[in-house]
């Protein structure tokens, strides 16, 4: 297990990681990200990776 | 046949495209050895902040680099830095750069696009254009020594560096060819509530007006004339008018380009006329659009490099773009230029076609945006 850590003080909420993750990650009404599920088990890794990765801003890192 | 742990991988361009291909044919199993070839001298790095973080007097610049070389070895990756491609041969598969010759068994064509001048400017000192990290920084510069600044190009680029100079307290004047700015991009209502950002910001927008000379003296730029006989005190011209696409390496290559567009012309697995050549970014003419957005150019990276490892991935994406002007955070989400305009106030412009809600853009309206970006991406795509 993994547990993703979200600097909402960073985050544009441009939404890559939601288009990419949406069972982790969602843009709230306030547009900033929301993790829907803070950790993330071993298959899923790789995509959810790969979301945190493409955030444009850095706003997202994934932890252990 | 040679064994697939022997094929070789040719991604050239290594901005996001690049990068995105070389994962995405990581992860869709290809396991030869993988090449990237760029032109400028720093690691891969993102173009976003050059126009935005680079340019504010808030922090030291820095290069926003897209992955750690951590990610980059892990890729097992091959940068070539400083190495431009010159020309291609898609029947012996070479590709000529300024360091050699690169065989390639698959070859990714990512070299986006090069920023528009104008022809009786560029050189000029002082007058500068803005698509490398290397521009921002001369840009960055000429912001830091200037009082009064003359940026042509009201489009998002020429927006945020108006944005940048207005932050820093510099005079701006945005000087803008069309009679209406972002015409080809939003419809006119939403348009004018983003040159209302500008005019309320400080920032003297002038429209249906271009640049027409300028006068230098021995230590730079001194004036600049525009087309309605004004003539403005300056002390830097930054160019935000377009961009066209990095062929010229492709001339005589086999790859096929698009006559109206001038990028290279791929279906919507990113497979272009020749053999084994794929392409994504901003140089890409994906059935007949080429999008120049980022969350575009990645996800075009990403299935051009699967498909080139083998898959079958068709490229389908929701249109979204980002930027900050004067504090106020812009989003533009899905089909933009639809006649039917409905202004939602607070900031929100729907656009509809046949009834149905396809694009809007928003002014400090995120959450709106994310909920109609989730319903669009849920759809299948509208006819093309």
């Amino acid at each position: 297990m993994s547990a993703i850590q979200a600097d909402k003080t960073v985050c544009e909420g441009i939404g890559m990681c939601e288009a990419q993750a949406d069972d982790y990650f969602q843009v709230g009404d306030d547009g900033l990200v929301e993790v829907l599920t803070g950790e993330v088990p071993e298959p899923d890794h790789g995509y959810v990776k790969a979301a945190i990765d493409s955030c444009p801003v850095s706003a997202l890192r994934l932890l252990g | 046949m040679t064994s697939p742990h022997h094929r070789h991988l040719l991604v050239v361009g290594a901005g996001l495209a690049g990068i995105r291909a070389v994962e995405g044919a990581r992860a869709a199993g290809w396991t030869g050895p993988v090449t990237v070839v760029g032109d400028e001298p720093h690691a891969p790095y993102d173009r976003p902040p050059l126009s935005k973080a680079v340019l504010s007097a808030e922090e030291p610049p820095a290069v926003p680099t897209l992955r750690s070389g951590e990610v980059l070895e892990t890729l097992q990756v091959r940068h070539l830095s400083g190495v431009r491609a010159e020309a291609l041969d898609t029947e012996h598969r070479t590709v000529t750069t300024t360091a050699g010759e690169l065989g390639y068994d698959a070859l990714i064509i990512a070299t986006g696009s090069a920023a528009t001048t104008l022809p009786d400017l560029s050189g000029v000192r002082g007058v500068h254009a803005l698509r490398s990290y290397d521009d921002a920084l001369a840009v960055r510069e000429a912001l830091t020594r200037s009082r009064e600044v003359v940026i042509v190009g009201a489009g998002f680029i020429g927006s945020e560096i108006a944005s940048a100079a207005r932050a820093r307290g510099i005079d701006v004047t945005l000087v803008e060819a069309g009679a209406r700015p972002l015409e080809r991009a939003i419809g006119a209502g939403a348009a004018a509530r983003l040159m209302q950002l500008h005019t309320d910001a400080g920032v003297r927008l002038l429209t249906s007006t271009t640049v027409s000379g300028i006068r230098s003296t021995d230590v730079g730029l001194d004036k600049v004339e525009l087309s309605s006989g004004e003539t403005l005190a300056a002390d830097a011209v930054v160019l935000g008018i377009g961009a066209r696409p990095a062929t010229g390496w492709l001339r005589d290559s086999g790859v096929a380009l698009d006559p109206r567009t001038g990028g290279v012309l791929c279906d919507s697995r990113l497979a272009t006329s020749a053999p084994d050549v794929w392409s994504a970014g901003d140089i890409a003419c994906v059935d007949g659009v080429r999008s120049e957005h980022w969350t575009a150019a990645g996800e075009q990276g990403r299935v051009a490099g699967a498909n080139a490892a083998g898959a079958a991935e068709a490229f389908a994406s929701v249109p979204f773009a980002w930027s900050t002007w004067h504090g106020h955070r812009i989003q533009v989400v899905g089909e933009t230029t639809a006649t039917d305009e409905e202004d939602h106030g607070d900031g929100f412009v729907l656009y509809r076609r046949d009834g149905s809600a396809v694009g809007a853009v928003g002014i400090d309206s995120p959450g709106p945006i994310a909920r109609l970006r989730r319903a669009l991406s849920a759809q299948p795509p509208l006819d093309e």
